[in-house]
């Protein structure tokens, strides 16, 4: 695991307060009851604000699932 | 669940059908994806072509209703619609007043040779600034690790770049950054398609035979990859 999935974990962990552990591939919100809209825009502005990026408009629902995060994470930053 | 390949087509108008104008006609049995379709009729197909598509849709469309599905192809067609310069969005109708205005202050015959010219006003932007573009393509890639993904070179007739000044410059640029994303994946079209008369006369659609030479090509490959894969 790189350090942005770990980092995503983390923060995703702290939005929706769940253990870092028993977030994975297959998470989503059809998986994780707290993930909402309103936990939705908060975990995008954590993740703006940790790896200092700007998600493009139209990118913010896509984020629906773990590796798709990390893959659009690790688009902007490596 | 079945273990048939599963194979995504993103595409932009070009590969779909076209019924105008009549003599560059290209019914759907001769688009490149119907005919990959054909030849692998064991493979599960899902395309989506859509007129004026950017890139960073066609991904959206693809990780929102299909990341789960896990294809283990995705061919890719887009980037001219990202890449080439805008047209300006000031109308005809504005220019005919103000050219009507000039004449009027300077006793010149403006409107009269915009009624007779058939021109547009090209701003050099393109749609999709290259680092987007760029970000895109690695996050297709990233978002579907496991499968074998094309990506079909930007091109276009000679004389599109008399309709869009400054588009060929534009497409090179947008190639590399294909190419330097998916290497050997990024399937080269351009000089294939010179020798024939392979675009419409908009020099955007593709002719039927432009369509097969693609096809030829994706066939090739995508038997070898997946044979390589299996072996």
């Amino acid at each position: 695991m790189n350090s942005i999935d770990k980092q995503v974990k983390l923060l995703m962990s702290e939005v929706f307060k769940v253990s870092p552990d028993s977030i994975n591939s297959d998470t989503s919100p059809h998986s994780l009851e707290k993930w909402d809209s309103f936990n939705h825009l908060k975990m995008v502005l954590e993740f703006e604000d940790f790896f200092c990026i700007k998600f493009d408009e139209d990118e913010i629902s896509t984020l629906v699932n773990f590796d798709i995060i990390v893959a659009t994470i690790s688009s902007y930053v490596e | 669940m079945s273990n048939k390949k599963k194979v995504l087509i993103l595409t932009d108008s070009v590969a779909n059908p076209r019924a105008f104008p009549v003599s560059d006609k290209t019914e759907l049995e001769e688009t490149y994806p119907y005919l990959i379709r054909e030849k692998f009729s064991d493979f599960v197909f899902w395309q989506l072509s859509l007129g004026d598509a950017l890139s960073n849709k066609l991904y959206a469309q693809a990780v929102s209703y299909l990341h789960h599905w896990s294809p283990d192809i995705i061919i890719v067609h887009s980037g001219i619609n990202d890449c080439r310069p805008e047209m300006a969005s000031i109308s005809l109708k504005m220019l005919k007043k103000i050219s009507k205005l000039l004449d009027s202050i300077f006793k010149s015959n403006f409107s009269e040779k915009l009624d007779k010219k058939n021109f547009s006003i090209n701003k050099k932007t393109s749609k999709t600034d290259i680092l987007s573009f760029k970000r895109t393509l690695k996050k297709f890639k990233l978002s579907f690790p496991k499968a074998i993904i094309y990506w079909i070179e930007i091109c276009s007739g000679d004389e599109y770049e008399n309709d869009r000044p400054g588009f060929n410059i534009k497409a090179d640029k947008f190639n590399q950054v294909i190419k330097e994303i998916y290497d050997n994946n990024m399937i080269a079209i351009c000089d294939l398609l010179k020798d024939e008369e392979c675009f419409n006369v908009d020099n955007l659609h593709w002719k039927k035979s432009a369509h097969n030479i693609l096809a030829s090509i994706l066939i090739e490959r995508i038997s070898i990859d997946i044979n390589n894969k299996n072996s």
